[in-house]
């Protein structure tokens, strides 16, 4: 092995924190599949971006775990929407990954050497 | 934003992302409910991303196009949806990939799993219980003292002297003796005994017993009891121990002496104990004499082993009020089921007369046995559905979490990277199948509850609540459903966080 693949790296890294950049943005208020892609893109500076084939499923796949709810809002003169909101079993996941995530990331930064975080 | 689109155009350009989603779906098959519900909420998305593009300041046509070349970009949808098919709810979607690695799961199915092996268990719990209590119910059969001592040692027959050959009373009780004597002196006979039944053989005849001491109201019959007619050697060769008193003789039995033996539980109802029986005086009916009660003899287990002791009256073979030219022989000896030995009986009868056919020939092993076997024949299929129904509920759950496992390994791999301990994914696995089985216990308590009420009538000793059967069998369910948990639950905590990554790549 010569060196760190760092575009497969970067690929784990986004897909292992996607469910907890989900639930973050989820946790604030009722949103649905396209803003969610929109914030995650605009936050990340352009360096996280959610294809359309990969959010989707990813949200179904929370809903089926119960950690999120998604709901059809219709409005007059719009097509229906569907909104995600997080359930409270949800909130008790967030909790506990926004609490591994950071202990990992604070570990990694120890061990890489950065002086702040 | 500088849509010049009319409104005909955002409809038809609705219609175009509606169209090209659904031709990406299409291969999924999915519910025609879900899949418009996908549809709807993907065209959403694309909608939005033109109008985006659009407000940026894109030419509609070129919009149209970068916003279909980045969803035909996306070449893994399908691999993504390819557990939605067969759902008709939204579905549990990993980022699953080819190689093989964690395929989701719809979650009818899976509900449907859960539900399937929570029966097996419940129908695994209700059958131990239900066959636990028959094995009780044989075990505490097994410690009965059925009245006589070694069964295996005693052979049984019965004679009939019809009145056309032995007419007189006398002759008849004569023949009877002349054949008992015949055969004490077989080699290797103990001893003989003369009774018109045999413990648990199935005759049953109950009259009206009077005690002199305890007289019935004018217009009420006394009791009914089980009436035995005997002669001398009876207990002895069965093993029914004296508790009192004596038993009577032949000379006593010829001449007609007014006396009579009862069984320890007749002697207690009446006076506590069996020694203050003797003396007192009992008859069939007031025309008869009283007779004297010279003996009180140990139970026997007249109507099974699982019934309470039959209260016996014993007369003497020749008296006024139970008479019967059937009696019954019962012979001890350590010869009975060797080779020749009933022949050598056979032989012995017929010395005496030819013309008696020897009946119900078995031994006192054989009586109990049959008594037994309505318990046994039911203990040993309920044993046998309650194995196989344990089996089914074990590999069930077995097989549940190893699925569960092997289909959330990627995540499980991320979970590890991320800093959870191999404890705390085992923990995970194992409170999935503890949940099962806790569910499967609950129910199959609640079923059993009410099932067992069906088979009270079978049970002996042990009630159908009994709460140590409950306890015993639930543990040992949830241990084995623990250990088929444990299993599947070890291996998935053992899985290396870097291939369970690296197999998504």
């Amino acid at each position: 092995m010569t060196g760190i693949n760092t575009r497969a790296l970067d690929r784990e890294l986004k897909r292992g924190s996607a469910e907890l950049l989900i639930l973050s943005l989820l946790d604030t208020r009722p949103r649905h599949g396209y803003e969610l892609s929109k914030l995650i893109h605009a936050r990340s500076d352009g360096h996280l971006t959610f294809h359309i084939d990969s959010l989707y499923p990813l949200l179904y796949r929370l809903e089926e775990r119960g950690w999120i709810k998604g709901t059809w809002v219709e409005k007059a003169g719009e097509r229906r929407r569907r909104f995600y909101k997080v359930t409270a079993e949800g909130r008790l996941v967030l909790a506990a990954q926004r609490k591994t995530w950071a202990a990992f990331v604070a570990a990694v930064h120890r061990v890489t050497g950065g002086e702040h975080v | 934003m500088s849509d010049p689109s009319p409104r005909q155009n955002d409809a038809s350009l609705r219609a175009r992302w509606e169209q090209e989603v659904r031709t990406r779906l299409s291969e999924l098959q999915l519910s025609p409910s879900r899949e418009a519900e996908i549809v709807d909420e993907l065209s959403q998305h694309l909608d939005d991303h033109w109008r985006e593009l659009i407000a940026g300041g894109t030419p509609p046509d070129e919009a149209t196009g970068l916003t279909l070349a980045q969803f035909r970009s996306g070449n893994i949808l399908a691999q993504y949806m390819a557990p939605l098919r067969q759902s008709h709810v939204p579905p549990s979607i990993t980022p699953a990939a080819p190689t093989g690695r964690s395929a989701s799961d719809a979650p009818g199915r899976h509900r449907t799993r859960n539900t399937l092996v929570v029966a097996e268990v419940a129908l695994a719990l209700v059958l131990m219980i239900v066959s636990g209590l028959m094995i009780r119910t044989f075990v505490a059969m097994r410690q009965v003292q059925p009245g006589f001592t070694r069964p295996s040692e005693v052979q049984t027959f019965r004679l009939s002297i019809p009145e056309s050959l032995i007419s007189d009373e006398q002759q008849v009780a004569r023949a009877f003796e002349s054949i008992a004597q015949r055969l004490a002196r077989l080699p290797g006979v103990v001893s003989v005994g003369v009774s018109s039944s045999i413990t648990m053989d199935g005759e049953d005849n109950t009259n009206p017993l009077r005690v002199e001491e305890f007289p019935m109201p004018a217009g009420t019959l006394p009791p009914f009891r089980r009436f035995k007619s005997f002669a001398p050697g009876y207990f002895e060769t069965m093993g029914i121990p004296m508790v009192a008193g004596r038993s009577i003789t032949w000379t006593e039995l010829y001449e007609r002496r007014p006396v009579i033996v009862i069984s320890e539980t007749l002697a207690r109802e009446y006076w506590k104990e069996p020694s203050r029986a003797l003396g007192k005086q009992v008859r069939a009916s007031g025309r008869n004499p009283w007779r004297e009660i010279v003996g009180v003899v140990g139970n026997e287990r007249d109507d099974g082993l699982n019934k309470p002791a039959t209260a016996i009256v014993y007369w003497p073979m020749l008296n006024e009020s139970y008479q019967t030219n059937t009696m019954a022989y019962a012979v001890r000896s350590s010869r009975v089921g060797t080779p020749g030995f009933m022949g050598e009986i056979q032989q012995a009868v017929w010395s005496v007369n030819s013309n008696l056919p020897l009946a119900a020939v078995q031994t006192l092993d054989d009586i109990q046995a049959r008594s037994m076997a309505q318990t046994s024949f039911a203990m040993t299929m309920l044993a046998i559905s309650a194995g196989v129904a344990l089996l089914l509920g074990v590999v069930g759950i077995y097989g549940v979490i190893t699925y569960i496992a092997a289909q959330r390994k990627r995540e499980i791999g991320i979970r590890m990277a991320l800093g959870a301990q191999v404890g705390d994914v085992r923990m995970m696995f194992l409170r999935h199948g503890l949940w099962l089985t806790a569910i499967g216990v609950a129910l199959g308590i609640g079923a059993a509850q009410v099932l067992t009420r069906v088979m009270s009538a079978l049970l002996f000793g042990v009630g159908t609540m009994d709460p140590t059967t409950y306890a015993a069998v639930s543990g040992a369910l949830a241990a084995v459903a623990l250990l088929a948990t444990y299993l599947p639950a070890r291996r998935a905590s053992r899985v290396d966080p870097i291939v369970a990554l690296r197999s998504d790549v």
